[in-house]
């Protein structure tokens, strides 16, 4: 087979066309692109959810103490425990860390009430183990306890729209003791927050730890301590204090991107039906040119091309159209992927709205990888040259004699 | 002296037109001998272009025999008749049939590869170009180039791989009686130098005019075989 003399033919005629080949053309790039982008997102959704749990509620291994429920729903502040001198020599000696203090509270304000949770920091440590970046504050987080100037408590950006609550409001957080009697306390909302947790932001009134102290009469006990290790991801198992379930960020969302999986399917037959389409139109501009160039193939047929080389010219075509628009759909995927993997894509209330209490983050973020890259566009080929089968061997079997004669 | 280039015998071409059988040739029987410069002629659906085919190898008959020398070609599947096509028959054809996204020199250059061309195809081309006086137009696209200019390029790309028949189905049909006199002129200098046999199907008087012998046809059958006053 002359590939060489095909090659050249198959080239030419795609610039006979300009207009057809660069809608077909900008149809594939764009499956190529969209399938490069969609990979993005699915390989992204399980970095979602680590990098919301990791930079909002669970850093790299998030403990609690023994027999403390880790299912979401239930906050038994009975549970607490201070953290006992060796535990802190363990921690310190383990990475960064912050304890927290979470209890299920009602936020009260004027004849309005809501269930919060509300979480007390340790306003030295939390920032360390959580630094906030990318974090979206309205107002200022409180610079001394309740009561006090510059005091207050921050909220969610979910639950601030919710109980349409600003900076400046005076609330109340209402709630049951250590020892299970009642307490209130108001507070004046220093800051509204979106965080990377959508749940987080849904659900959450973040206050200092004393102010969480003066509520709960905790005593110094916690319920839950961050902690942040060097490198990139703890090891499960890898760190142990007597008294306390540690479980790190993957086991925590290990629900989460089991459900993932669910979201990637979707994402693939979205992809999968975005390249349907692409090769539909690469089909499409084949058979056209199959069929306006009735007469070419017969003369090519009368002066000798063979069978297998008519089929493969048309095959050369689709094929060729597939692999540059598709190395330009993978060029521009890349470029979105990478774009986003760095600043994400906003998603605003929206992700906040609908959230629930999953650890969702308000900003998407991509990733990239090499298989994603390589088999779209091996897709977008193999697609092309796909839809250009029949069509080509349409243009094969033409009768020789008849196909001269004809009028295209 | 040699034996017949083209041997027709008792050759019968039917197709299926719908629910009806449509016979185009019923029983043709006819020799070329090499170097004739050949018209078979005949009104529309007399089968002259129908016998054309076969003698070009573009189909196969019925019934019957058609041999191109010596090569029976009711016999030979589609790879064989392309390849005798490739490098032993030249087209001419009423509407040019030119490729029109190469250049004249490349679509001259394009039989010659076809027909499994040497390294000497550019210059082979390009001396068959300016044998048919298209010198100054290698590089010219078939859009580029009148009517008549095109057919002197079909012409170059017939004859650039020494066929042993050039068969020219209604080669003036498309042009004026100017261009068609002239394009004419040029086949019959190439037989006479080159020797190449050339078969036409045509009514054009003018073809008739050169003709050295003219096979006449009339519903599929041959009615008159006679030498021409074109000799």
């Amino acid at each position: 087979m002359r590939l060489g003399l095909l090659a050249s033919l198959a080239v030419r005629n795609l610039a006979r066309n300009v207009r057809r080949t660069a809608i077909t053309g900008v149809t594939v790039a764009f499956g190529v692109a969209v399938s490069v982008l969609g990979w993005g997102l699915v390989h992204g959704l399980d970095e979602n959810v680590l990098r919301a749990a990791r930079r909002a509620a669970a850093a790299d291994v998030l403990l609690r103490p023994e027999g403390y429920p880790t299912d979401g729903m239930d906050w038994p502040l009975a549970l607490a425990r201070p953290v006992s001198p060796s535990m802190v020599s363990a921690l310190d000696a383990a990475g960064t860390w912050a304890p927290r203090v979470v209890a299920s509270v009602r936020l009260v304000k004027g004849a309005d009430a809501s269930r919060v949770l509300v979480t007390g920091y340790d306003a030295a440590r939390d920032p360390v183990v959580f630094p906030r970046a990318g974090w979206h504050l309205a107002g200022a987080w409180p610079e001394a306890p309740a009561g006090v100037e510059g005091g207050g408590l921050v909220v969610g950006a979910g639950l601030a729209g919710t109980l349409r609550l600003a900076v400046g409001d005076r609330v109340v957080l209402e709630g049951r003791t250590r020892e299970g009697a009642l307490n209130a306390l108001p507070f004046v909302v220093r800051g509204v927050v979106a965080t990377d947790h959508a749940g987080l932001d849904n659900t959450t009134a973040w206050v200092r730890m004393e102010d969480a102290e003066a509520l709960l009469r905790t005593d110094g006990a916690v319920t839950h301590v961050a902690l942040d290790v060097p490198g990139d991801e703890a090891a499960p198992g890898s760190v142990t204090v007597p008294g306390w379930n540690a479980r790190t960020t993957r086991e925590e969302v290990a629900e989460t991107l089991a459900l993932n999986e669910i979201r990637k399917k979707s994402l693939v037959l979205f992809v999968g039906v975005v390249m349907a389409i692409a090769a539909t139109g690469i089909a499409n501009t084949v058979v056209m040119s199959v069929f306006e160039r009735v007469r070419e193939i017969g003369t090519l047929l009368s002066l000798g091309m063979r069978r297998a080389e008519v089929r493969a010219l048309f095959l050369l075509e689709g094929g060729a159209m597939g692999l540059a628009a598709g190395a330009l759909g993978a060029a521009l995927g890349t470029c979105l992927v990478l774009y986003f993997s760095r600043d994400g894509i906003q998603l605003g209330g929206t992700l906040t709205r609908v959230g629930g209490n999953a650890p969702i983050s308000a900003v998407l973020y991509t990733r990239f990888t090499w298989p994603p890259l390589l088999g779209s566009l091996g897709f977008g080929f193999a697609a092309s040259l796909l839809a250009a089968v029949w069509p080509a061997s349409h243009a094969a079997r033409l009768h020789p004699a008849d196909a001269t004669r004809a009028d295209g | 002296m040699a034996g017949p280039l083209v041997q027709v015998q008792d050759a019968t071409k039917t197709y299926r037109l719908g629910e009806q059988d449509v016979v185009a040739l019923a029983g043709v029987t006819v020799d070329v001998m090499p170097g004739e410069f050949t018209v078979f002629a005949g009104p529309s659906g007399s089968g002259k272009s129908t016998l054309l085919n076969l003698v070009g190898c573009l189909d196969r008959p019925s019934s019957g025999t058609v041999r191109l020398e010596g090569h029976d070609v009711e016999t030979l599947d589609d790879e064989s008749l392309g390849a005798i096509r490739a490098r032993r028959v030249g087209f001419v054809f009423q509407s040019f049939n030119l490729v029109p996204v190469l250049t004249a020199l490349e679509n001259v250059e394009l039989a010659l590869r076809l027909a499994g061309g040497s390294a000497d195809t550019f210059a082979r081309a390009e001396q068959a170009l300016v044998d048919v006086g298209l010198g100054d137009f290698l590089t010219r696209r078939p859009a580029q180039l009148s009517g008549g200019q095109q057919q002197r390029v079909a012409i170059a790309r017939a004859l650039v791989k020494a066929p042993a028949l050039v068969v020219a189905d209604e080669p003036t049909a498309n042009l004026d009686s100017r261009n068609g006199a002239a394009i004419l002129d040029l086949m019959r200098r190439m037989n006479e130098e080159q020797h190449v046999t050339f078969l036409f199907s045509t009514h054009d008087p003018q073809v008739m005019e050169r003709a050295r012998r003219i096979v006449r046809l009339t519903d599929g059958r041959i009615v008159s075989d006679s030498a021409a006053g074109g000799g």
